[in-house]
């Protein structure tokens, strides 16, 4: 007998422990993956393929809690390699080996804050999709996904430092940016 | 620690990432450096900019239907669990003879009080996609009764080119494009008093149709099957897989087929 032929079913319990744990992830997943992806029909079909995969291996994530960090491997996995022909294309360079980190101490300039308050929505998610991807997806899961360090460091499989890194040095992209745009604007006095 | 080292600490302090010891370290120099405490007050209101102004965008109904779509088609299949519990490996040959006969009849008992197999996933979504559809104030992105209209505005939007056939009795109201599981759909619906049916098409290759009947009508090979109340009928029509997904009888259903080639 061919006991290959016979699929490992998915029960109903397993069915509704996904649905508690894994469906309502799907906002964050879509916000995501619509910064990942150049359209929003990328981007669908990018959280539809997650799903898909996460379905499947479902039985493979033992934790009870929150599972959004996995769903979030899941996705960035599926997006490198659907959109990258390799992880290590072009853009998804080791920036750290590339342009070391040299801290600086700027001078002072024009309070940032009433500059910022200025900004449009469509200006912040612009100077946003300008950052280099690993630097944008580290951004987005620590300051809106509140993501911990250590999930992130699971999600973008890299060490604890490159994360800071990442996060540290995507900042400072993101605020020199929106600084020059509101000097552009005429924001700035 | 100086001003100049705080740079590489600056995310990890205000992301709460730092150790007991590093954290102290970093909040000694803050009390003396207001240089440097305006630098963690910049840190935090980048870190804050993204929540306040990143607009948060809802899923589309249709991703999230289908993604349930998907998931009611990944499930089901046979258990395991029959076969784990006789392992035939460990029983003698003439025992394992007699019981291999008790597990076949046990599995076939077995299987016939199962549910039927699953619908094909295509189908399953063209319904759920036609349920959709009908529900909303018009279930099309372009609307139009003019084939070539129709025919551009497909142009570009799927890789097939799209003729809108013209059905007897129906009136042709528009179209547009759906995504299921792996590829782009093009949909057109047509409608008749109150009823509205939806003619699917899209490139053929590698879509399962298990789970159907066969039926042939004047010389072309007809898939059909049902879904929650709806019928579906597939059929080739050279490269091109069309369906039709209607609340219809499966035989005026072929017999619209049978207008469009």
């Amino acid at each position: 007998m061919n006991m290959g032929f016979f699929r490992r079913a998915i029960g109903k319990k397993e069915r509704r422990r996904f649905e508690v744990l894994a469906l309502p992830h799907m906002d964050s997943l879509y916000n995501a993956a619509l910064r990942m992806a150049r359209n929003d029909a990328d981007a669908q079909d990018l959280v539809q393929e997650t799903y898909i995969k996460a379905f499947r291996s479902f039985h493979t994530y033992r934790k009870e809690g929150n599972c959004k960090a996995w769903l979030f491997k899941i996705l960035t996995n599926t997006f490198i390699n659907k959109y990258r022909k390799e992880k290590r294309g072009p853009d998804w360079v080791d920036f750290e080996k590339v342009a070391p980190f040299h801290p600086s101490v700027r001078e002072r300039r024009s309070p940032e804050q009433e500059i910022f308050d200025q900004l449009l929505s469509d200006d912040v998610e612009d100077a946003l999709r300008k950052l280099p991807e690993e630097f944008r997806v580290a951004v987005w899961l620590s300051d809106m996904e509140r993501l911990p360090y250590a999930e992130i460091a699971e999600v973008l499989d890299c060490p604890i430092g490159t994360v800071r890194s990442r996060i540290s040095r995507g900042r400072k992209m993101l605020r020199e940016r929106l600084y020059e745009y509101a000097k552009k604007m005429g924001y700035i006095h | 620690m100086n001003c100049q080292h705080l740079d590489e600490y600056l995310a990890p302090y205000l992301d709460n990432e730092l150790g007991k010891e590093e954290r102290k370290e970093i909040e000694d120099h803050l009390s003396t450096c207001s240089f440097c405490r305006e630098r963690v007050e910049e840190e935090g209101r980048i870190k804050s900019l993204l929540k306040k102004k990143v607009p948060w965008a809802k899923v589309p109904l249709g991703l999230r239907e289908r993604i349930l779509a998907q998931m009611e088609s990944a499930s089901g299949g046979f258990s395991e669990r029959v076969f784990s519990l006789f392992s035939l490996k460990s029983f003698p040959a003439a025992a394992t003879a007699t019981l291999g006969v008790i597990v076949v009849l046990g599995l076939f008992l077995y299987l016939r009080t199962e549910p039927p197999l699953q619908a094909a996933p295509i189908l399953v979504e063209s319904v759920n996609d036609h349920i959709h559809a009908i529900s909303r104030v018009s279930p099309v992105e372009f609307a139009s009764s003019n084939p070539e209209e129709i025919t551009v505005w497909f142009r570009g939007r799927v890789s097939i080119p799209i003729h809108a056939p013209s059905l007897e009795g129906w009136a042709l109201i528009g179209g547009k494009v759906c995504y299921f599981s792996d590829r782009r759909v093009a949909c057109l619906s047509y409608e008749r008093g109150e009823d509205i049916i939806s003619l699917y098409m899209c490139e053929g290759s590698g879509i399962p149709l298990r789970g159907m009947r066969e039926n042939r009508a004047q010389g072309q090979t007809y898939q059909s099957g049902s879904h929650m109340g709806y019928n579906g009928l597939f059929w080739k029509d050279g490269d091109l897989l069309c369906f039709l997904i209607a609340p219809l009888e499966k035989e005026e259903l072929i017999q619209l087929a049978s207008q469009g080639e």
